[in-house]
């Protein structure tokens, strides 16, 4: 049998729904050890993805949110870092811009109206649904491999900053590949693309501390993904029709 | 998803809707969206639920001049992804 068919019986999922809760409960509960706290959100973060919350949870808005539970729980336990460097805001900044101008051709066609208009308007949830879901995952991703993993690595166990990039940028693009299908456009430029990332952000994270700068840059390179689904189904269709396509 | 036999006869999916955009023909399944060349636009082109997948590889080996062997493992690769998005039917 194969583990996704596994995953979805009843049976699985009420295991793996209680697995979350408690272990989130212990990280909560022990927020001060930050080993067991990332350990926690790494467990979580796989586990939780197996979870299909669309049966229980009926509100997509509210599903959407859920889904992102195992990427903030440790902010218990590290809480909220604003500062960072004016380089660090720049680089993470001009590194989005990067990613964009690379990825234009991709960003062109998911952004062309002549090809969403062809594309259903979905419901008003299901848009904000996808615009929360590529907003948080930015967020939730920044959080986990670039704050909470780059302050327990670096400051607390004292690994080298190298190391540390390495690691994180591992532990990213691993990210990518979780859950029943893994991710839908894992291709082998965006592995590439993804590897990038995970170097730059986390160097710009480990050299200036600027967490934020980096969930700024995450949000902008997902911006074209989070404003797509509000494009959809608009405008004329203007569909050419040649030797009988 | 089933395996695409030689003798089998793909039909365009229902559900697709396309658009010819400069060059390139563009497929799209609910919030999916596929850019198809010249080769792939003309494989989708014939695939009318009439042909099967060998007399396509054959159109194909005519049209682009290459060997009926080649384009049949091609065509028939090509098809078979296209059916695992549900872009066709038989």
């Amino acid at each position: 049998m194969k583990l996704r068919d596994l995953t979805r019986r009843p049976s699985s999922q009420v295991v793996l729904i209680v697995t979350c809760l408690v272990l989130w409960s212990t990280s909560i509960a022990y927020a001060s050890n930050r080993v067991l706290v990332v350990a926690v959100a790494l467990v979580t973060v796989v586990l939780w993805a197996w979870v299909r919350l669309f049966v229980i949870v009926e509100n997509e808005l509210l599903r959407r949110l859920l889904k992102f539970v195992p990427y903030f729980v440790p902010l218990w336990g590290f809480g909220l870092h604003f500062g960072g460097t004016f380089l660090g805001y720049t680089l993470a900044i001009l590194a989005a811009c990067v990613y964009l101008v690379v990825t234009r051709h991709q960003v062109r066609l998911a952004l062309d109206p002549r090809i969403l208009s062809l594309m259903p308007r979905g419901s008003s949830s299901d848009r904000w649904g996808e615009t929360l879901f590529f907003s948080l995952s930015a967020v939730g991703q920044e959080i986990l491999h670039r704050y909470v993993l780059v302050v327990l690595l670096l400051n607390e166990m004292q690994l080298p900053a190298t190391v540390v990039v390495l690691i994180t940028t591992a532990t990213f693009t691993l990210e990518h590949f979780i859950g029943p299908n893994g991710h839908t456009a894992a291709s082998k430029q965006n592995v590439a693309l993804w590897i990038g990332m995970g170097l730059v952000y986390g160097t710009i994270a480990c050299t200036t501390q600027s967490y934020v700068a980096v969930i700024i840059g995450h949000l902008l390179i997902n911006s074209p993904a989070s404003i797509r689904p509000h494009l959809r189904g608009k405008g004329r269709i203007d569909v050419e029709y040649s030797n009988g396509f | 998803m089933s395996l695409l036999k030689i003798e089998d006869k793909p039909a365009k999916s229902f559900e697709v809707a396309t658009s010819i955009i400069a060059d390139s023909l563009y497929l799209v399944r609910h919030n999916d969206a596929f850019e198809f060349k010249h080769v792939e636009a003309f494989i989708w082109k014939n695939c009318t639920g009439a042909k099967t997948v060998g007399e396509i590889a054959k159109e194909v080996a005519t049209e682009f001049s290459v060997s009926e062997k080649v384009a049949e493992q091609d065509v028939r690769e090509f098809l078979q992804e296209m059916m695992d998005e549900k872009l066709l039917e038989l």
